[in-house]
């Protein structure tokens, strides 16, 4: 028995057991290489020169991003790198809500001191106290009426007058010394073009909003925090973990090898003068541009991070990671919205990869041409077939004469085996993380166990997004997560077979009688309504909601008209704290 | 029977939930179906039909037919076996689900077939280039089995079999995969995307004009090489009737092959022979094992040298096998008629996970009746 099992197992596990055992050897590669050449605590340690600290402009662009813009903006509060350094750019891109309604009072209070009875406006995070102060340069609010956050960078891009100018999304809460920690980065390599930052989720809980979409304050002065739920829990803890490897590690055995494919979205930085020596997308080529000095972000793909990042690499710009440059990012905390996140970035993936295909195996590239790029498609793709095909047919197998016995022994043990990576994944971590992750992992430790369900179902997302991106449009709202479109499916399939069922029974009843071409349709024969009328007002179609990721909705776009270029007519002529060139 | 009707009565179903799938859009549901109830729905028809049975047959031949070619004398059997004479006997590896890769094939069938983008033509050429260098690799892979077996003994067979064997297929199938789907796909929407175009559900990804001649060209060549050597070896060796014959024969005709001698030793020993089971035995394991029962030298002096010498022309062949799975270690005997190389009779152990003794200093300890002996020395005799 043991020995039939054994045989089983390697033989037909093998086609899960290998892609799950590759993830966990890749790891662990990572891990080694990066304990020997990563990047050591004492950059952390790294001091700016008072005079060299350079202005940095920090661009956020917003779509409906009440709930996430004011948490936001007070933790750019609790930056420590000087604020009459920093100016603050947030781009809006068609707002329906108090997006840009809670920015004015923003820019209206960067006079002001933070206060709240008196008291001075604090936050509680990661256990430590950081105080809000304003004081900013400025704070600008740029409203972009077209909903393209691609063009909507690139504006924030153009208006930005700092040497260093950093990207973040509105849901990133950046650590207090992020700023600092990445403007050392570029201090300290002046060849470094853009890098970056090390964007772990946290689940801490999220800012308490008014109705306004304003922090609610204690009476002394501190911010209040909302409890999550279980489920906001389990999503915001798993994705840590898998942010852990992707980011902590990903990134920086990418940057080790020159190989980072992707600057986040969530938080990344560039050097000023190195996007004005570059232009990625001259207007000629793709007439996507709003100006012809601003080419950097485009909108052909949905991952116009990823698509900016390997434009980067392919003029052979420096890339970057700043690993003591943190982010903290609210995690996604509804399978729909997650659902619409993994298939973007998957179809992003393979948008991108795609245009530059001509990397793959390119020695010219080096490192990543003939390793990092082709294995990154190996691993999410080549591997997933397999992968998904079998997971299917694994029970199966008792068809094929294996006993029932031993196909459920060895689907545990696969299982098993899966939480032994997953568990292993985290452990390699640990040593090369800061204190305060160490913490988090130590607290997570246990969903070691759970992160395994949330990846196979994570995985089915991926898939979904790569087939998605070969017959779909490309959208930022996916309509609907999966449990919406099993729902919807479920109707679908409800409603179908009735009307097949129902043609049929007409069709025996002798009912489907050819219409006389003499008389005109009448378009109905009594007042009764049919039984298909019965069935759709007994089951309404499903309100499909509008999938908002990220905050930020996208339609088909078609590209700029060439002779629109000079200037987009849909930027508002107001344009709040921003001195007119 | 019953299951081929089951699988029958699935396939409305299947093809209902396709279609509705793919009318709807709904890619990942279709997908993941689609492959998966078609690579089952194959291989359980394949199966049921005795599809397989003649290619595993062709299988056999072709595995056969290389092993000749690189010294090992093979020698291909019916039911889809090959027998590998060894040092001491010989093995009988038999080619199963396992090593068929009809669901492997099946399975590229279905991922090719029901993938969102390139054309039917693409995907028939590509389904069929698919499936003759799958069928190369198994039969290397094969191959890899038996020269292992051959070279290092029976006690290779699981290494040969379920890693070296199964690795190498693996890796190969991954890198069919990535030259049928992952590269054609980032290629094809690369060339999209870069014109300036947008995917949309009306529009259809197809590879590059230039990945298509590249791989066109092996798409064409492998299936015609593997079809051509096939029909070649066919028409230039007997050995494939020897793969193909019993194939359609049912058991019972099989079993009126034996001949009477071989019922009757049948017959004798397992009248002679007892099996640990037996209470006798059970009860008297130290007896049992006892030298004067029987001893490692004994066997070295009166049995090795008569199974040794019985190769070649020998019509029976005897071979002793200690299992190492069950508690207690069963004993049996095992005899195969080397003219139809049909076993006769194994027991009493009925599923033996037997480890073959190979090698000249192992030990051999085995049960040997008084009757049985005497039968031993009796065929010796009269030759």
């Amino acid at each position: 028995m043991n020995n039939n099992l054994l045989i089983f197992l390697i033989f037909w596990g093998a086609w899960i057991l290998i892609p799950i055992a590759v993830d966990g050897v890749y790891a662990l590669i990572q891990v080694i290489v990066i304990l020997i050449r990563g990047q050591k605590p004492k950059l952390q340690a790294y001091r700016l020169a008072t005079d060299k600290m350079p202005l940095v402009s920090i661009v956020i662009p917003t779509y409906n991003e009440e709930q996430n813009v004011d948490e936001c903006l007070n933790f750019l509060k609790t930056q420590t790198y000087p604020h009459q350094s920093i100016e603050v750019i947030i781009v809006d891109n068609g707002s329906s809500d108090r997006t840009s309604q809670i920015v004015q009072e923003h820019i209206a209070e960067n006079r002001v001191h933070p206060s709240y009875n008196g008291q001075e406006q604090k936050i509680q995070h990661n256990g430590q106290t950081y105080p809000l102060t304003n004081h900013f340069r400025k704070i600008a609010l740029i409203n972009y009426q077209r909903q393209n956050k691609a063009h909507a960078l690139n504006i924030g891009l153009e208006q930005a007058q700092g040497e260093i100018v950093l990207n973040i999304d509105c849901r990133s809460r950046l650590a207090p010394d992020a700023v600092y920690n990445m403007v050392a980065y570029f201090e300290r390599d002046p060849e470094l073009d853009s890098c970056t930052g090390n964007v772990e989720i946290t689940w801490r809980p999220a800012q308490l909003n008014d109705q306004n979409g304003r922090a609610v304050f204690f009476d002394d002065g501190f911010i209040q925090q909302r409890d999550t739920t279980l489920k906001e829990d389990f999503l915001a803890k798993c994705q840590f973990l898998e942010y852990l490897t992707s980011f902590r590690i990903g990134r920086e055995f990418q940057s080790i090898h020159k190989s980072i494919y992707t600057l986040s979205g969530a938080f990344s930085a560039f050097r000023k003068s190195s996007l004005q020596n570059n232009h990625f997308y001259p207007k000629d080529q793709n007439g996507y541009l709003e100006n012809k000095n601003a080419a950097w972000y485009s909108d052909r793909t949905v991952t116009e991070d990823t698509d900016l990042t390997l434009s980067m690499q392919n003029k052979r710009l420096k890339v970057g990671y700043a690993a003591y440059s943190k982010a903290y990012l609210k995690p996604v905390i509804s399978w729909q919205h997650l659902y619409a996140q993994r298939v973007r970035w998957r179809r992003g993936q393979i948008e991108v990869f795609g245009l530059y295909s001509k990397i793959i195996k390119n020695r010219e590239y080096g490192f990543f041409g003939m390793i990092m790029f082709p294995l990154t498609l190996l691993l999410d793709h080549t591997l997933a077939l397999p992968r998904l095909i079998w997971t299917a047919l694994f029970p199966f197998l008792v068809l094929f004469g294996y006993s029932p016995t031993i196909v459920s022994i060895a689907f545990l043990v696969i299982c098993g085996f899966n939480i032994a990576v997953d568990f292993f994944n985290i452990m390699i971590c640990y040593p090369i993380v800061d204190q305060e992750t160490k913490k988090k992992i130590r607290a997570t430790l246990h969903y070691g166990f759970l992160i395994s369900i949330f990846r196979f179902i994570v995985f089915y997302f991926r898939i979904s997004g790569f087939l998605i991106a070969l017959r779909e449009s490309p959208s930022w709202t996916i309509t609907g997560g999966p449990v919406q479109r099993t729902k919807r499916i479920t109707q679908k399939m409800q409603t179908w077979t009735q009307n097949i069922a129902s043609k049929v029974y007409r069709l025996i009843q002798g009912r489907n009688n050819p219409p006389n071409p003499a008389q005109a349709p009448s378009p109905k024969k009594n007042n009764t309504p049919s039984f298909l009328e019965k069935l759709h007002s007994a089951n309404p179609a499903p309100n499909i909601e509008q999938n908002h990721v990220d905050g930020l909705a996208r339609n088909n776009s078609a590209p700029l008209a060439p002779n629109n270029l000079a200037r987009d007519n849909h930027i508002n002529d107001r344009i709040d704290g921003l001195n007119h060139k | 029977m019953w299951q081929l009707y089951l699988v029958l009565a699935a396939i409305p179903i299947y093809l209902f939930l396709i279609i509705f799938f793919r009318k709807h859009r709904e890619w990942l549901l279709y997908y993941v179906l689609g492959a998966f109830g078609f690579t089952l729905i194959v291989t359980l028809l394949v199966r049921y039909l005795e599809v397989e049975n003649i290619l595993v047959a062709i299988e056999v031949f072709h595995t056969n037919l290389v092993s000749q070619f690189i010294n090992i004398p093979a020698q291909a059997l019916s039911a889809g076996r090959l027998r590998l004479p060894m040092v001491h006997g010989m093995t009988i590896l038999g080619i199963g689900i396992e090593c068929s890769a009809v669901l492997e094939m099946s399975a590229l069938v279905g991922l090719i077939a029901f993938y969102p983008a390139f054309s039917l033509y693409r995907k028939i050429m590509k389904i069929i280039a698919g499936l003759a260098i799958t069928y190369v690799i198994n039969i290397i892979r094969m191959i890899i089995i038996v020269a292992m077996t051959y070279h290092l003994g029976n006690n290779y067979v699981f290494i040969a079999h379920a890693i070296v064997g199964r690795l190498f297929f693996f890796v190969c199938i991954i890198v069919l995969y990535w030259y049928l789907i992952t590269e054609p796909t980032i290629k094809g929407i690369g060339s999209f995307l870069s014109q300036g175009q947008k995917v949309t559900p009306q529009t259809l990804v197809k590879e590059p004009l230039g990945l298509i001649a590249r791989s066109g060209i092996f798409m064409l060549i492998t299936p015609a090489l593997v079809g051509g050597l096939t029909a070649l070896s066919f028409m230039h060796s007997d050995q494939w009737r020897t793969a193909f014959q019993g194939q359609i024969l049912p058991e019972s005709v099989l079993e009126e092959q034996k001949t009477v001698e071989d019922k009757q030793i049948i017959e004798e020993v397992q009248k002679t022979t007892p099996s640990p089971a037996d209470p006798e035995i059970s009860q008297n394991k130290a007896t049992f094992l006892s030298p004067e029962v029987l001893t490692d030298d004994s066997i070295k002096a009166e049995l090795l040298p008569a199974l040794l010498s019985w190769e070649g022309d020998r019509e029976w062949k005897c071979q002793v096998r200690l299992t190492v799975e069950e508690k207690p270690k069963a004993y049996y005997y095992y005899w195969r008629n080397l003219k139809t190389g049909q076993e006769i009779w194994k027991g009493p152990v009925k599923e033996p996970q037997d480890k073959i003794l190979g090698q000249p200093d192992d030990l051999w300890r085995c049960l040997v009746s008084p009757r049985l002996k005497a039968l031993y020395k009796a065929k010796e005799n009269e030759q």
